[in-house]
């Protein structure tokens, strides 16, 4: 039990990353005290308080906490989508805070895969016109377009629907078509915000164990926002913050999923002073 | 304070108002501009104003319709203002505003923009006016000798007045639609996407093969037909046809275009192609009743606007070459009845002289003493007048040929060669003249003399339609019967023109040798009518106080006596008003034109229809074009989500403004494309028939028309993609 209130180990020593030579491989994402101020002068929000933190390659991490904590925040910034105030954010060793706008675009669609809470899916495309665009905006050749969409929607279990307008499907299925989309361009980072926010348990256990598949046998590296304890149950490593600073992570370890998911519950709790945690209790696994 | 919020939003959403903004400047401008034609009449220093104030009667009706269309225009890009903005009205209302303060908002807004186009609209109008006094010059055929300011208040108060009631519908109708909205809509008007129909490939295909079957079989039928005969069954066939194959064309093209385009993976698949694609082709089914209604448009105003400015050019064209006298005096000698001046159609010489004796004994003998000759009646008349007026005068006295009707020429000639609409009665007799008198008049204006052997004959024509039978009459040699005396064609037609009229109407005239004339004198025959055409004397005076002197020398020769009044059946008091100043007689004179007269008239004539045919021209341009706007910009608002979405999946803003680009454009090319197929198929068939049938060559008056439309066009379509972008950045931003 120690553990769980143990402070986390932050690499708190200045990181040029490329020259460290006790790493041989850059982190998939480094975290450097990133803050973020919304506001005017009159009324500041700290949404992002100088968080720290690493992601490595082929880790699903989930980030935990109670909401207005600066989850949404967090991934924003990482998605390169909105702009840190201070600090640096690396992605493949590549300080994404000193990016011009152009460049971002480009960043985002060569190296990051989306999932979003409402599919963000293109109503006017079939599945698998949404999930090709993920491959022909980076300009892949037409001719491996379809053998890579095919592949990855057999993969995820959507090739039925690939036919299909998002508004001829079910929840959990756009949610799939929306993760072949961000899986099919091999990134180097998949981010998801709240995926289960909007399916129904069912539906959400399918796409849960499928982002676990796709971090075990794909090899995606994946950090997913969530305020459900049995979401972040699937993955590997969970990170909770509060107030806009990490405040505490767990890791799944050599434990089963349930154990996990009762470590997660005990945290979340302690997270919100003994109350139900958020949507954490609603499942019983 | 609102009155401050509704200008911060004005300016905040310029790129929003810019369509509405630009229709209504154009609007108002054209409406000034046409209005105050009349108000041009200063610039040409118009005694005979008439045809100003009658081409701005028409102006006036057509600008009743021309407002309706303004309103209807004005409404529409509005609603999409509102549909637009919807979410923001929801934020005051959060906020606390009260309900009442945000219509006055939007009232606020609407008369900001109101009156500032309105104003602009003027200006632009002002200066248009300007702009078509010059092109008003050279209809008319003259030279602005002097530039003036014009300025008609009456126009500018008839556009303020409409342009107001216009706004005040506008009011009303924000009014009604704001107070109507619910909060929970308004705020969630961003998030609500729009559903457009998807329909089966299958039935698509096949619908779109029928389209182009059914286009291709009306386009046979016109091409078959023609266009000329509108009360034709077939030409109404092939008009339903082409409105249905048009209608089903646009109901099926995208459904068919995506069936194809998904197939060809190689093009399908690039950039944002699938995204364009889907975008369009959801407009286009969504739409495809509009598309229809834009295609139609556009084939009705380009067809009528080409043919009406082509048949223009045939009525008014070559006013200059109608006109190469100063004034042609014709005199009727006898007429048996009315018909008969159409259709001489002796058999005899002598035999109009005989009728003529017994029924106007008087007039043959003094015609014959004085030799038909007209000039020396009127010099006796008024010698001084005469004689400051006249410079020259030739007199050509026309004759028939006894049996030589154009029907055995074309019996001769082998084959249908004329026109039944040019020459109505086949069997009537052909006319001539003596080349003497021919000479003396070509060579007045300054055209070359002719010289004919004694056998020798030749036409004068420069009527295009008669123009192949007298060529044919060169080419095979044709040998006619004068009076007993054989003559053969000589190897030219003559191109000259007659006497003064509106249009070239030189008709099939023999010239033939004196001595043939002199026959058929010597077998009594008298002239059926004789021309005297004159030139004026170059005495400072203006065409008009020459034209007024030609007139009181005729009050001299053919005086307005009570009797002749009672003859004539004409009152006093149209003398006295100077409406008759002198009396038609059957010999001396029975009829003058002056080419003052007809240039000013022709003049007229086409001003107004080309004034009309641009007026509605451009107003069914800038009609269908806003229209296709308003869509596309509705459409672009519709997606805001999507281009969020595509930016956050990492399109850039560079390929997402080509995609808008593509989108913008192939709508706008949708409808015109089909309209061109329309048009192309319209005016092939039509200037064929008026090619064979007037001569007439509609393709010079389709370039104006084509300029036309890519200025408007053109114009749209630049204001649609830069508001599309900026709703688009607004999207990315947020
Ligand atoms: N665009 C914004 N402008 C102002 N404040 C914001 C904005 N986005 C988030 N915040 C604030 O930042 C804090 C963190 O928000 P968020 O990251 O959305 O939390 P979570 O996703 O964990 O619920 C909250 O206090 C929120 O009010
Ligand atoms: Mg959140």
């Amino acid at each position: 039990m120690a553990e769980v209130y143990a402070t986390p180990i932050l690499a708190e020593e200045t990181v040029t990353v490329r020259n460290d030579a006790r790493r041989p491989a850059p982190a998939a994402l480094s975290v450097r005290r990133v803050t973020k101020v919304f506001g005017s002068k009159d009324s500041l929000t700290n949404a992002l308080a100088g968080i720290s933190f690493d992601v490595a390659e082929g880790e699903f991490i989930s980030i935990m906490g109670p909401s207005g904590s600066g989850k949404t925040t967090l991934l924003n910034c990482v998605s390169t989508i909105d702009k840190v105030t201070t600090g640096q954010i690396f992605i493949s060793g590549e300080d994404i805070t000193r990016m011009r706008k152009s460049a971002l675009a480009k960043f985002r669609r060569d190296k990051l895969g989306f999932i979003f809470q409402d599919f963000n899916l293109l109503d006017t495309l079939t599945g698998y016109e949404n999930i090709a665009l993920a491959l022909t905006i980076k300009h892949v050749n037409p001719s491996s377009v379809d053998t890579r969409v095919r592949a990855v929607a057999d993969v995820l279990g959507v090739s039925p629907v690939l036919g299909k307008y998002p508004n001829q499907m079910s929840g959990g299925q756009k949610q799939r078509i929306a993760a072949a989309r961000a899986l099919v361009a091999d990134p180097q980072l998949i981010l998801a915000d709240e995926p289960t926010g909007a399916l129904d348990s069912r539906s959400a256990t399918v796409l849960l164990e499928t982002l676990e598949m796709m971090n075990r046998d794909l090899g995606a590296t994946i950090m997913m926002v969530t305020h459900d304890s049995f979401a972040a149950s699937f993955s590997s490593r969970v990170l909770f913050i509060k107030d806009g600073v990490l405040f505490n992570e767990v890791r799944r370890g050599d434990c089963t999923r349930t154990e996990f998911f009762q470590r997660i519950v005990e945290v979340v709790s302690f997270l919100s002073g003994d109350a139900v945690p958020e949507g954490g209790a609603s499942h019983v696994v | 304070m609102l009155f401050k919020l509704a200008w911060r939003n004005l300016r905040r959403s310029v790129r929003d108002y810019s369509v509405y903004f630009v229709t209504l400047l154009v609007g108002v401008a054209l409406f000034y501009a046409f209005n105050s034609v009349e108000s041009q009449k200063v610039l040409f220093d118009l005694e005979h104003s008439e045809w100003f104030e009658e081409i701005q009667g028409m102006m006036n009706l057509v600008s009743g319709l021309v407002a309706c269309v303004l309103g209807f225009l004005v409404v529409y890009a509005n609603q999409f203002l509102i549909r637009r903005r919807k979410k923001e009205f929801g934020v005051y209302l959060t906020l606390g505003m009260a309900p009442g303060s945000v219509s006055r908002i939007v009232l606020y807004e609407t008369m900001l923009v109101g009156l500032v186009s309105l104003a602009g609209g003027l200006l632009l109008g002002i200066g248009l006016s300007q702009g078509l006094s010059f092109v008003s010059a050279a209809i008319m055929g003259t030279t602005l000798t002097y530039f003036r300011f014009v300025f008609s208040p009456e126009a500018l108060i008839m556009t303020v007045i409409c342009f107001a009631l216009v706004f005040l519908v506008v009011s009303v109708f924000n009014l009604v639609s704001v107070s109507r909205y619910r909060l929970v809509t308004l705020l969630n008007a961003g998030s609500q996407s729009q559903r457009s129909p998807v329909r089966n490939p299958w039935v698509c295909l096949a619908v779109f093969i029928a389209s182009l079957a059914v286009l291709a079989y009306a386009y046979q039928q016109l091409i078959e037909n023609g266009l000329l005969m509108l009360d034709d069954p077939s030409f109404a066939r092939a008009t339903v046809f082409m409105l249905l194959g048009s209608l089903m064309f646009f109901w099926s093209l995208a459904g068919f275009a995506v069936g194809v385009l998904t197939k060809a993976r190689g093009v399908y698949l690039r950039g944002l192609v699938p995204f364009t694609v889907r975008q369009i082709a959801s407009r286009v089914n969504t739409a495809f009743m509009s598309l229809w209604a834009v295609c139609v448009m556009v084939f009705f105003a380009f067809t009528i606007f080409s043919s009406g400015m082509g048949l223009l050019d045939v009525l008014v064209g070559d006013i200059f070459e109608s006109n190469p006298y100063s004034a042609t005096l014709r005199a009727d000698v006898y007429w048996e009845n009315y018909r008969d001046l159409a259709n001489p159609s002796s058999r005899t010489p002598d035999e109009r002289a005989r009728k003529m004796q017994e029924t106007d004994p008087q007039l043959y003998a003094a015609g014959m003493q004085a030799d038909w000759q007209i000039a020396p009646q009127l010099q006796q008349a008024a010698p001084e007048l005469w004689e400051q007026t006249v410079a020259d005068s030739a007199q050509l006295d026309v004759y028939e040929v006894p049996g030589l009707t154009y029907e055995s020429l074309m019996d001769a000639l082998g084959g249908e060669l004329l026109p039944m609409e040019v020459i109505s009665h086949t069997d009537t007799n052909i006319l001539a003249v003596g080349v003497t008198q021919f000479n003396r008049d070509v060579q007045m204006i300054g055209l070359p003399e002719v010289s004919l052997a004694q056998d020798e004959c030749i036409f004068a024509n420069n009527m295009a339609s008669t123009q192949a039978f007298a060529q044919a009459a060169v080419d095979q040699h044709l040998q006619i019967d004068v009076c007993g005396a054989p003559l053969r064609f000589g190897d030219q037609v003559y191109r000259m023109q007659i006497c003064d009229t509106s249009m070239p109407s030189t008709v099939l005239m023999l010239v033939v040798p004196d001595s043939a004339i002199d026959r058929l004198v010597d077998a009594g025959a008298i002239p059926n009518y004789s021309y005297l055409n004159l030139m004026y004397r170059d005495n400072g005076q203006s065409d008009v106080q020459n034209d007024e002197a030609l007139k009181q020398i005729l009050g001299k020769a053919q005086p307005p006596t009570p009797e002749a009044l009672i003859e004539h059946g004409l009152s006093i008091e149209s003398v006295e008003s100077g409406e008759v100043s002198y009396v038609m007689e059957m010999w001396p004179v029975t009829m003058v034109v002056t080419a003052h007269e007809q240039i000013t008239q022709s003049g007229g004539v086409k001003l107004m229809v080309t004034y009309l045919a641009i007026y509605m021209g451009v107003i069914l341009l800038i009609a269908t074009a806003a229209i296709l706007a308003i869509q596309s910009l509705s459409q672009t608002v519709d997606s805001e989500r999507r281009y969020r979405m595509l930016g956050r999946i990492g399109a850039d803003s560079g390929m997402l403004g080509r995609s808008l680009f593509a989108q913008t454009l192939i709508y706008f090319l949708v409808p015109l494309s089909l309209a061109a197929c329309h048009c192309a198929c319209a005016l092939g068939v039509l200037s064929h028939t008026l090619d064979t049938t007037l001569g007439v060559s509609i393709l010079g008056a389709v370039l104006p028309a084509i300029e036309l439309l890519v200025a408007i066009y053109g114009l749209y379509f630049l204001v649609t993609y830069f508001a599309n972008r900026s709703i688009m950045a607004q999207a990315l931003k947020a």
